[in-house]
């Protein structure tokens, strides 16, 4: 069984009287242990369908299921059972590093000495040894978006949703990223993002999605491939 | 920061799952919740500020209507006791935190974090709820103990004036929700400010400064359906007259209800929020 389903998902947004389609029947599965990536221009529905599967949007039709458990109706058990970092960070400016991942881990239910010390491991795992003390609104913009991935791995999620995952990274954090996040899809980890990264893909992808106009528009494309498309400026238009 | 020098074998932070068979319960999630809410609220200057204007509040309700005779008479006396209420609900707009500590939120992004938690969205609600609460409670023992400075009396004693904190409480937790339906909807510190302020005049709909035979008619009935009337009243009945159950039952009936209604509007907006209207 798929541990992501999405099964003809529809998503339309009304501004008014103008109303906008994000996802025209968008199907697709995703295994555990296999990373799916999915590329596209903006606007091509690759976020919406990650804020789906977050549990941070609602379909206007079709299904999604994590782990077996309705995204919708579900929604408690898939958010126990995902990671999730989107394209803008999430944390509390006024926080200390190790407060915040010590804080949440407890929010996940782990007590008080499991959550410090997943949050001394992700501290570590993202290199946050030198600012663990330090309040998140002084971090860089990097640095936060280091923190942001950590805190999507602190429970160890059985599925990760990462939209745009390193984008703002320096290429050594980056890289790190890259081999954690190979290491748990090696490990049975299901992982779904959505990225405009040629080489962010081609170091994570088992298998690469290519959406156009709010559905699939090559489905395991290669990365090659998509570069040859992206250059002859197929999709952009 | 260098991440190079930082770089190490991975591997090392990978263990077996570490996953919590189970969430916290609803409790454990208010506690945790609030005890990071709090902290932030605490640290912020506006508490100081809305401290400051209800202290204002009561010198000069005392000044300028505190000499005249027919008003001092219905306080016997002492228009401390009579005008307390006033300087408390007024208070209560501290209680405003809570929207604007939630737009703090979700500007940053972390109430988007939240919700793609496990976690209750009325824990999340009912921790600004407890947060804001408190501190139109500190807020009110501030004025109380300024106004017995003042010269203030309660005739109920101390007994009475931890009922006049109690009913403080339940409202300042009806006036977070509002403020927190408000943010949600909005999502602005400028909209969800004006909101809390536009609150004030609605107090003054009730027997604040006078007692309620001497409002004018149209008056009188915005004070029938306004909750702030009987929490007034029943503040004033504390401090003023001793112990009336009739006062006390409608005091707290009408601030209860004035707390429930809010709560609902509050959760049922940031569940709407959650799914669907973020976007």
């Amino acid at each position: 069984m798929a541990t992501i389903e999405l099964e003809e998902i529809s998503k339309i947004y009304s501004r008014g009287v103008s109303s906008i389609a994000a996802l025209s029947g968008l199907s697709l599965s995703v295994k555990a242990g296999e990373a799916l990536a999915l590329l596209g221009a903006n606007g091509a529905g690759k976020s919406t369908a990650v804020r789906i599967l977050s549990t941070l949007s609602k379909p206007n039709s079709g299904s999604a299921r994590i782990a077996g458990f309705d995204a919708v109706s579900e929604a408690p058990q898939v958010r126990a059972r995902i990671g999730v970092a989107l394209q803008e960070t999430g944390i509390y400016p006024a926080g200390r590093v190790r407060q915040v991942l010590r804080h949440q881990g407890r929010l996940f239910g782990l007590d008080r000495p499991a959550a410090a010390r997943r949050g001394d491991e992700i501290i570590e795992l993202a290199g946050l040894a030198k600012v663990a003390n330090q309040r998140v609104q002084r971090l860089s913009g990097g640095t936060r978006r280091r923190l942001d991935l950590g805190l999507a791995l602190l429970h160890r999620p059985p599925v990760l949703l990462l939209d745009e995952p390193t984008s703002s990274l320096d290429p050594f954090s980056r890289h790190d990223f890259w081999r954690e996040l190979g290491r748990l899809r090696d490990e049975g980890t299901c992982i779904l993002f959505a990225s405009q990264s040629l080489e962010e893909t081609e170091h994570l992808a088992d298998r690469v999605v290519l959406m156009a106009e709010g559905t699939i528009w090559r489905d395991d494309i290669s990365v090659a491939a998509v570069r040859d498309i992206w250059a002859g400026n197929v999709v952009g238009s | 920061m260098s991440s190079a020098v930082e770089s190490r074998p991975l591997q090392a932070a990978a263990t077996a799952p570490l996953l919590a068979a189970e969430p916290p319960s609803w409790l454990a999630q208010v506690r945790l919740l609030t005890s990071r809410v709090a902290v932030e609220a605490f640290r912020n200057p506006v508490l100081i500020l809305n401290l400051l204007l209800a202290l204002l509040f009561l010198v000069v309700y005392d000044g300028t209507v505190g000499g005249v005779p027919l008003l001092v008479s219905f306080a016997n006396g002492n228009y401390y006791n009579f005008i307390l209420p006033a300087a408390i609900l007024a208070a209560s707009v501290g209680g405003g935190a809570a929207g604007l500590l939630l737009v703090a939120d979700i500007r940053s992004g972390y109430l988007r974090r939240q919700l793609t938690m496990p976690i209750h969205r009325s824990a999340l609600v009912t921790s600004l709820m407890l947060t804001s609460a408190c501190q139109v409670v500190l807020q009110a023992t501030v004025v109380i103990l300024f106004g017995i400075a003042l010269g203030a009396d309660p005739a109920t004693g101390l007994a009475g004036i931890l009922c006049v904190l109690g009913l403080a409480f339940i409202w300042g937790l009806g006036f977070a929700a509002y403020s927190v339906a408000v943010a949600v909807i909005t999502r602005d510190v400028q909209m969800t400010s004006a909101a809390n302020l536009i609150f004030i005049p609605l107090i003054f709909l009730s027997p604040l400064l006078v007692p309620y035979e001497y409002l004018k008619p149209w008056l009188q009935t915005a004070a029938d359906f306004n909750p702030a009337r009987y929490v007034t009243e029943g503040m004033r009945s504390l401090l003023i007259d001793g112990w009336d159950g009739h006062m006390l039952v409608d005091a707290l009936a009408a601030s209860l209800a004035f707390c429930l209604v809010m709560g609902i509007a509050a959760v049922t907006a940031i569940r709407f929020r959650s799914l669907g209207a973020d976007e």
